[in-house]
């Protein structure tokens, strides 16, 4: 039970390193199920928020990676949208054993100040990232402060919450529509906003929207 | 013999005799043109001495050790001319590349490296087992780790069949490191998926597709495999185990099917299986090179193993246009969907016509699969000829060259059993006609001289085995031109263009 003694010993690295921003504690009084925490750096749409993550331990470990996922929901270009699963190469082909689950939590909080867009998870929010920096920072801010901050979760506004812009929201709604239709029609399009000007983008939402019931 | 019967063998010998010879050679040659496919046989003992011969060359031309050229050539999947040009630009750069440098690192030099000894008293702490042992292993980057963990971790990398490298850095393991590790020779077991992985990257390769056979045939005019398959020959090629296959399809010999009906007709029968109902809800094949991949992680990134094409999972299109121009394939496609809901009232009629042909399907599939099972079973007793051969010398009293017919037989009965098997997914594929008719008939006259030698084989007295003899040699000969009659109807049905696929 080599492995044991490994994850004891990560065990109180962490809790030792009072500097870290990390946390790492057994999830239900078993070594091979651990719960991970660290904070969202500075100066990221992360900051101020507290995110977990749920780690499995393989019985290979540590020749194999811990199989690692947000139990926090996160908006991220590399963390899915709706699971939480993570693409980090270092969790997958570039683990090696001398990597430690407090150095790889440690690169998932690097990874949330470098997102790699042109190797995403979550191609939804890649795209946002890459086609509209400030849109996306602004969700991304958003989801941590519903999702990660203490004050737990308040009430959701659905339109911000995929970042889809308020004006688009309104502008239908005044059609007629609901705005839980909206926003879902808008997701499922995967469009964020809608110009004045572009009639053709508006006459396809509206198509959408009456297609329904 | 009836006169029908007669008919259609005169027949089929006055067609033969234009194109081949009556020799002795085997008679699916007449459609494979042996000649045309030139190949070498391999074991994987010699694909092994091939490359070691590679490296010997190269560490002259390099000056530099053997060990330290394989593990080169490995970082480069074998491919020598990559490797001399990029070594004649900036040796030092290849080296710093491939964690082979000889420079001392960090401007630490490690004297001490490779097995390292310990006392109870004074042991080592392991970094990655974090328990104290008593045997380790140094590289020159002074990275040091237990002999038990570097085994692990060893035993995990070889079967990636690259270059392994220090679990903390770049450095990479000698074949001398390895096998130092490992205690036993664990650098030739890295070459030989190593040689795997060769063999699968370059299309000139292929593995014998028989089961447990460790053959390699290699293609020495591989550019013309292209244009034979198109002129609906089949390149078959025998294995240094005697084992025939085609080196197109990577497949048993399925003469005299052209290769595009092997596959179709195969992907056909396989639609029904449960695992290919598994494969097609949970695999998509590479858009490359036709291999199914699994996906097991989250990452839509996908790289295959096999030719190493990257592309996207969920619009199978190459990665390179992901990286700005970001996702096209999330897009709903509006064209795409009014085109399904216009098929949908074409499906009632379609559904029809499928019942209508998958009958006829099941008619020919049964056909095809009862001579699969035969041909197992046949082959099982063929396994055992040599005792029945034996046998019979004991028995009789006869010698052995003259016991040989019997070898002989049973593989004139398993070539023959196989084209019939094959003649029927050449069959389905037949537009309904004349041609068809005289496909058929001809279909069953191979059929009946194929249970004919079959019934022979059934004996199992020796006496009368010996005295059957010329019933065996007889059933063989009549066996062997109605294969080649059937062959040549083939060639005629394709020729006609009656062929649907």
């Amino acid at each position: 039970m080599a492995r044991f003694k490994r994850i004891l010993k990560e065990l109180d690295d962490v809790k030792n390193d009072k500097e870290a921003s990390i946390t790492l504690d057994m999830a239900d009084n078993e070594l091979n199920h651990l719960t991970g925490t660290f904070i969202g750096p500075p100066d990221t749409p992360y900051e101020g928020g507290k995110f977990v993550v749920d780690i499995k331990i393989p019985n290979e470990y540590p020749f194999k990676p811990p199989i690692m996922k947000f139990d926090t929901k996160v908006y991220h270009p590399n963390i899915s949208s709706v699971t939480g699963a993570i693409c980090l190469d270092i969790l997958k082909d570039a683990w090696t054993p001398i990597l430690t689950l407090k150095s790889s939590l440690i690169s998932l909080q690097s990874l949330f100040q470098s997102p790699e867009p042109n190797d995403p998870q979550d191609a939804e929010v890649a795209k946002h990232y890459l086609s509209d920096r400030e849109g996306f920072n602004k969700t991304a801010r958003y989801w941590t402060q519903i999702y990660a901050s203490d004050n737990g979760e308040r009430d959701v506004n659905d339109a911000e919450l995929y970042g889809i812009d308020q004006e688009t929201v309104t502008n239908f709604e005044t059609m007629g529509f609901t705005r839980e239709k909206i926003i879902e029609v808008l997701r499922r399009l995967g469009l964020k906003k809608v110009e004045a000007g572009e009639p053709r983008t508006e006459n396809k939402v509206i198509e959408e929207l009456l297609k329904e019931d | 013999m009836s006169d029908e019967e007669f008919e259609y063998t005169d027949d089929s010998d006055s067609l033969y005799s234009d194109s081949v010879d009556d020799d002795n050679f085997k008679i699916e040659d007449s459609l494979v043109k042996h000649d045309i496919v030139q190949y070498k046989q391999h074991t994987t003992r010699e694909m092994m001495e091939t490359l070691h011969k590679k490296c010997t060359k190269l560490s002259e031309v390099l000056g530099k050790p053997h060990d330290y050229v394989v593990t080169l050539l490995q970082s480069y999947k074998w491919n020598s001319e990559k490797l001399i040009e990029d070594y004649m630009d900036d040796p030092q750069d290849v080296e710093l590349r491939l964690g082979l440098s000889t420079v001392k690192l960090n401007g630490e030099h490690h004297e001490n490296t490779g097995l390292q000894t310990y006392t109870e008293e004074a042991p080592f702490s392991c970094f990655i087992c974090c328990e104290d042992k008593l045997e380790s292993y140094k590289l020159k980057c002074g990275h040091e780790f237990c002999l038990d963990c570097y085994r692990t971790y060893l035993n995990e990398k070889v079967k990636q069949a690259n270059v392994i490298k220090c679990p903390s850095c770049d450095v990479a393991l000698t074949p001398g490191d390895i096998d130092t590790i490992s205690g036993t020779n664990g650098s030739s077991v890295l070459l030989e998926n190593s040689i795997k992985e060769y063999v699968e990257r370059h299309k000139t390769y292929k593995w014998c597709p028989s089961p447990d056979c460790n053959a390699i045939v290699e293609v020495l005019n591989s550019s013309d495999i292209a244009h034979l398959v198109d002129t609906n020959q089949i390149p078959i090629v025998i294995c240094s185990n005697g084992h025939r296959f085609c080196f197109n399809c990577g497949f048993e010999s399925h003469v005299p099917a052209p290769c595009n009906v092997t596959k179709q007709w195969i992907n056909k029968c396989k639609d029904d299986s449960e695992t290919v109902k598994w494969i097609t809800t949970h695999t998509k094949t590479c858009p490359k090179c036709d291999t199914s991949i699994e996906k097991n992680g989250g990452c839509n990134h996908m790289t295959c193993r096999k030719c190493a094409y990257e592309f996207c999972w969920i619009c199978l299109g190459t990665w390179d246009n992901h990286n700005n121009q970001y996702y096209q394939c999330n897009r709903y496609q509006y064209e795409q969907a009014e085109k399904n809901n216009k098929s949908a009232k074409d499906k009632k009629l379609q559904d029809e016509a499928t019942k209508k042909s998958l009958q006829r399907y099941l008619h020919y599939y049964n056909l095809f699969n009862i001579h699969e099972i035969s041909t197992k079973q046949d082959k099982s007793r063929c396994d055992v000829v040599e005792n029945t051969v034996r046998e019979v010398q004991e028995g009789v009293g006869i010698s052995w060259i003259e016991a040989q017919f019997l070898v002989d037989s049973a593989s004139t009965l398993l070539n023959a059993r196989r084209v019939l098997k094959w003649s029927y997914a050449v069959a389905f594929y037949c537009d309904r006609g004349y041609s068809l008719d005289l496909f058929e008939t001809v279909q069953a006259g191979l059929a009946d001289a194929v249970e004919a030698l079959s019934l022979l084989f059934e004996i199992s007295d020796v006496e009368v085995i010996a005295k059957k003899k010329l019933n065996f040699l007889n059933a063989s000969k009549l066996l062997e031109d109605r294969q080649r009659a059937m062959v040549l109807a083939t060639e005629e049905t394709i020729n006609n263009g009656t062929l649907r696929l």
